[in-house]
């Protein structure tokens, strides 16, 4: 029971990672209408950020949290500025597939130009908060653990009320739904871009942050999120936002239920299974709309 | 088009109207031979084991190519099948002890069953998720791989002491023996995906990548052919990686992961997706840059992506499609001079380009090379048909209406070889429509 009610606490947790990490891949899938298969690099650069402000300039972790985020939607416009906006609007290129490529290479290079700048060794970072909290029992949470679900709810909240109330958000949410349309009334199409790729590379590093000290810093902290996140995405849907959030919260579950009762090797395998059979059964996620075509 | 339809039910009538080019097997066997030399003239081992990676790469880049970019099916687990063929190959001979010249038969067909499986339930999706499925394929294949304790696959640290394909030979002489080996496989299977690319299955297959409901509704099997093609692909994986893992003695499942993926993307869309000598090139290119760069491995990956980048943004076409153009170029700029028939191939650039050539001609030439310069101009982009009478009368302002009527008669008759295969497909298309539908019905579907 004890472990049972930890697995799910930390199920929860992880949850709450992966849905702002995906989120950010979600939006960018709305808008842009292709995969962003760096956002795992907009952790991964987050997360040195954040260890270069807390560990060589000695600053507390939350201002290591709020550097590591900008650094990383930084890296996010950079990463629109170099690998796709060259590819917006050309004839003779399939955008879709050429901009999954280049940013797969971005994130590839990302790494690359990390190991050049701090070596390959994994770096520990230091918690927001250190300590446990007893609930009740031997079920225990670390304060870690609460403040990763505060920030994340806080990111969430923020980001449907940015979404649903202020002009950038709603100018995203007008050229995801219809992108003609939105450029007839005047919402400025390129400048929505980058927005978009900053706000997916703030949340990117965000989790990334949030992240890193359950695992390393290192130059390849950024694969496994984005798997995970693909992962997500698959279950929710590409695009759908508040599917994302669902489907976040059940692969978090599954993933740490299977490594508390069956072996941690077997997570990600059963998670990859999953992927295959919702592509098989259901292509278009459980919240997406079956609008793809299929001949 | 009367002329050319009673030819065309003939392969070599429809070669000649499709512009299909030969297979070039003779040139090729040449250079095959020529190359087979070098190591006997250059007794470098290191240059030899290079020029194998580079064999074995193109091979790999070949059979990627062939579904990423011949059918546009997004396939991102390429490595897990190569990776498949070549397990399979260095179980049987670490488990089984076969040699490894009955192993890697068995490694091929581990290949081509793969990439069936893997791609089956991929083939009703749309790119993206396609993509997806076989990368999450892949993945699960890596894991699986990673997390097997016990023993069969050698868990994370890979396979090691797979038989060779010539250990009774001194190893610098089966360095040399891989050497030629792979260096006629990989020319067999260029002809052979260039021989396929240019058939009416070939056709198909790009038909289905260019418009797919158009092909669809002209009666192409979408999945005869992307099995099909994903079989043939699957083969060449296997193949690909029997010879890796018998090369290197050895198969880790680190060669699945993100960091060689990488270096077969870059490659791949370097070289030219969607071309038949584009993986070659790339695989060629990147590993020589790759080597260049061995005094700073670090600074390897940041330059291959950084040239990836510059080849999205700036050449599409890749290496190959590069090197064509200005190819084709120099030949039309080389016919011009000598006033030859042959036309030029450039597409709609090219055709500005010599229009503004013949604009500046026309002070000291006669009139008459200029109207010659707008007929190139205008038979260079057939498909294009919009373009070209406007380049042809812009070029030829002093002699208009007779350059138009000689212009425009060539580009109509005979569309000239359009390089890409999905200009060539599109000038079939235009064909279809005055032709008689019987004619491109029977060379889209004859091979489902």
């Amino acid at each position: 029971m004890d472990t049972f009610a930890q697995a799910i606490i930390s199920g929860l947790v992880f949850g709450a990672i992966y849905a702002i990490m995906t989120m950010g891949l979600t939006l960018v899938y709305g808008c842009l209408r292709t995969l962003n298969m760096a956002q795992g690099a907009f952790g991964m650069v987050g997360g040195y950020a954040a260890w270069v402000i807390t560990t060589d300039m000695g600053a507390p972790p939350i201002v290591g949290l709020i550097v590591g985020a900008l650094a990383a939607a930084g890296v996010g416009m950079l990463t629109h500025f170099i690998s796709i906006r060259p590819l917006v609007g050309r004839k003779d290129i399939d955008f879709e597939m050429t901009a999954y490529i280049s940013t797969l290479v971005v994130a590839i290079v990302f790494s690359a130009a990390i190991i050049l700048m701090f070596g390959a060794r994994n770096k520990a970072i230091e918690p927001l908060i250190d300590g446990r909290l007893t609930i009740f029992g031997t079920v225990t949470v670390a304060w870690q653990q609460i403040a990763v679900a505060v920030v994340a709810f806080l990111c969430l909240g923020g980001l449907s009320l940015m979404l649903s109330k202020s002009r950038q958000g709603l100018s995203i949410m007008a050229v995801a739904q219809q992108f003609d349309a939105a450029k007839l009334m005047g919402v400025p199409a390129g400048r929505v871009y980058w927005v978009t790729m900053a706000l997916a590379g703030l949340l990117g590093g965000i989790a990334g942050v949030l992240l890193a000290p359950l695992y390393f810093v290192s130059p390849s902290a950024g694969d496994l999120p984005i798997l995970k996140g693909l992962t997500v995405a698959v279950v929710a849907g590409l695009g759908s936002i508040r599917g994302t959030i669902y489907a976040a919260f059940i692969i978090g579950l599954i993933e740490t239920l299977v490594a508390t009762y069956v072996g941690s090797l077997w997570s990600l395998p059963v998670l990859f299974a999953i992927i295959v059979v919702f592509m098989v059964v259901r292509p278009y996620g459980l919240f997406g709309k079956p609008e793809e075509e299929r001949l | 088009m009367s002329e050319t339809s009673p030819a065309a039910s003939t392969r070599a009538g429809l070669a000649a109207r499709l512009g299909w080019s030969k297979t070039p097997v003779i040139p090729t066997i040449i250079v095959v031979i020529v190359l087979a030399f070098i190591p006997l003239v250059w007794q470098n081992d290191y240059i030899i084991s290079l020029l194998v990676l580079i064999m074995l790469y193109s091979l790999m880049t070949q059979s990627w190519n062939l579904t990423i970019g011949m059918c546009g099916i997004w396939n991102f687990g390429q490595l897990a099948i190569i990776a498949i063929g070549g397990y399979a190959t260095g179980l049987l001979t670490i488990k089984l002890g076969l040699s490894a010249w009955v192993a890697l038969p068995a490694g091929i067909v581990a290949g081509g069953l793969a990439a069936v499986i893997m791609v089956l339930p991929s083939i009703r999706l749309r790119g993206i998720y396609a993509s997806m499925l076989t990368f999450a394929f892949a993945e699960v294949v890596r894991l699986l791989i990673i997390a097997d304790s016990t023993g069969f696959t050698g868990g994370p640290f890979g396979l090691t002491g797979v038989k060779g394909l010539f250990d009774f030979l001194t190893p610098s002489w089966s360095l040399r023996a891989y050497f030629w080996l792979t260096l006629v496989l990989t020319a067999v299977v260029m002809l052979l995906v260039h021989r396929m690319m240019n058939s009416p299955f070939g056709m198909g297959l790009v038909g289905l990548r260019e418009t797919i409901r158009f092909s669809i509704g002209m009666g192409i099997n979408r999945r005869v052919q992307f099995i099909s093609a994903t079989l043939i692909s699957g083969l060449i994986a296997g193949l690909a990686g029997a010879l890796y893992a018998t090369f290197y003695h050895g198969v880790t499942p680190s060669f699945m992961g993100l960091g060689p993926m990488g270096l077969l993307v870059i490659m791949v869309v370097v070289g030219g997706l969607g071309t038949v000598r584009g993986p070659i090139v790339g695989a060629f290119a990147v590993t020589i840059l790759s080597e260049l760069l061995r005094d700073t491995v670090m600074w390897r990956l940041v330059v291959q992506g950084a040239l990836l980048l510059l080849v999205l943004a700036f050449w599409p076409a890749g290496i190959d499609g590069l090197l064509e153009r200005s190819f084709n170029k120099i030949r039309a700029w080389m016919n011009v001079g000598q006033g030859g028939e042959e036309p030029a191939v450039a597409g709609a650039s090219a055709a500005g380009g010599s229009a503004v050539a013949a604009a500046a001609a026309t002070d000291d030439a006669p009139a008459q090379s200029s109207v010659r310069l707008a007929q190139t101009a205008a038979s260079a982009s057939a498909p294009e048909a919009a373009a070209a009478p406007a380049a042809a009368t812009a070029a030829a302002d002093a002699s208009a209406p007779e350059a138009a009527s000689t212009s425009s008669a060539p580009a109509a008759a005979r569309p000239e070889k359009p390089k890409k295969k999905s200009g060539r497909f599109m000038a079939w298309l235009n064909e279809e429509d005055k032709a008689p539908k019987d004619d491109g019905a029977k060379g889209g579907t004859k091979k489902t």
